[in-house]
């Protein structure tokens, strides 16, 4: 729903009007009281729904609440775009019927997942993009945050000289690297293994440079222990005068094999992860 | 003579060192780039997004707009369809 129908143009503007907001969770029992409250006030839903989408007016009044998809069936339409985006067009239309919706000007930037903190760099951010596959899993990128911990900091600091460090000094980051719609895992990885190499690599008029270049070796947690390997390669910037680190701009790439149930790998997807330090 | 050349020697390779790693900086700094996404493929994050529905609420009170409030359970995994790891 996210690539398709949440991203389809008509969806987009017809959306415009609304503040979104999302909620999930592994189960129903996760709710908080004001989730509940939403979900049980739009009548019972159908059983075995993990999806459903509501209209609230600016009172906080539950409108209406549907399904993304008609019968509730997510391949109902073929997992076409623009299909998907007319129905649930058609399905806000419908629930805002007497609802005076303002008019909002088109928002200017695009609201990101990002970091806030008082130490620069605050974090790093992944933007995690994929070869189009068979079933349109990876439409829209994912893009995560992670905030820089003392000891990464100081893993990273300026090299005098060239040095390896394990790639777990880093598995919080590396951690995001990983697709959507993995059906049988916990989010979650067995291992994480590799040597990076730390290089300096030279430096200009304002600042000193250093690669961190190396193979990293993935294996998630779901059942079959899908495992697939990455290149990665970041520069890391650093002022003349101190070995802390300043900026960090970076590109991790690897083949991920999606399988089935049963271990057999079905596609294989081209996965990039462009790294950047936040906030800058 | 021949320390001279050696030095020389020695400051050329010292150079084209240095050159050889810009390079690579730069090199890395340009894959970076392209791998960024496009605006057009982050459109999803064009819409007006809330980090919670205390704060939805809220908004919608102030700035008399409705609110699309998306509800999911995703059993097997720790789901985050704003990040997209879901």
């Amino acid at each position: 729903m996210r690539g398709s129908s949440l991203s389809s143009p008509a969806v987009l503007e017809t959306l415009r009007p609304f503040i979104v907001v999302v909620w999930n969770g592994r189960s129903n029992e996760d709710m908080p009281a004001d989730v509940r409250e939403v979900y049980y006030a739009a009548g019972s839903p159908p059983n075995h729904q993990n999806i459903r989408l509501f209209v609230l007016d600016s009172a906080g009044k539950v409108i209406r609440g549907f399904a993304p998809f008609p019968a509730n069936d997510p391949t109902s339409l073929g997992f076409d775009q623009k299909r998907m985006g007319q129905y649930l067009k058609g399905q806000i239309d419908q629930s805002t019927v007497g609802l005076k919706l303002p008019q909002v000007a088109v928002k200017k930037t695009l609201t990101l997942p990002d970091i806030q903190g008082t130490t620069e760099p605050a974090g790093v951010r992944l933007f995690v993009s994929f070869e189009d596959n068979r079933m349109h899993h990876f439409r829209v990128p994912v893009v995560e945050t992670v905030v820089l911990l003392e000891a990464e900091r100081k893993a990273l600091r300026l090299p005098a000289e060239a040095r390896t460090i394990p790639a777990a000094t880093l598995r919080r980051w590396l951690e995001q690297y990983y697709p959507p719609a993995v059906m049988d895992g916990m989010g979650g990885f067995e291992k994480i293994t590799g040597t990076l190499q730390l290089q300096p690599a030279g430096a200009d008029a304002q600042s000193r440079y250093a690669i961190l270049r190396g193979d990293v070796q993935f294996v998630l947690d779901n059942e079959s222990a899908t495992g697939y390997q990455a290149k990665l390669e970041m520069v890391l910037r650093y002022d003349r005068t101190s070995p802390e680190l300043q900026t960090v701009r970076g590109i991790m790439e690897a083949d991920f094999p999606r399988q089935d149930r049963f271990g057999r790998t079905v596609e294989t997807v081209r996965m990039t992860a462009a790294i950047e330090s936040r906030p800058k | 003579m021949f320390k001279r050349f050696s030095i020389g020697l020695l400051a050329l390779v010292g150079t084209l060192r240095l050159l050889a790693q810009d390079s690579q900086v730069q090199k890395i700094l340009e894959r970076h780039e392209a791998a960024r996404p496009t605006e057009q493929s982050l459109a999803f994050y064009a819409l007006d997004w809330a980090h919670s529905l205390q704060e939805a609420k809220a908004r919608a009170k102030k700035e008399g707009r409705p609110i699309f409030f998306i509800w999911l359970t995703n059993i097997s995994a720790a789901t985050s369809f704003f990040t997209g790891h879901c």
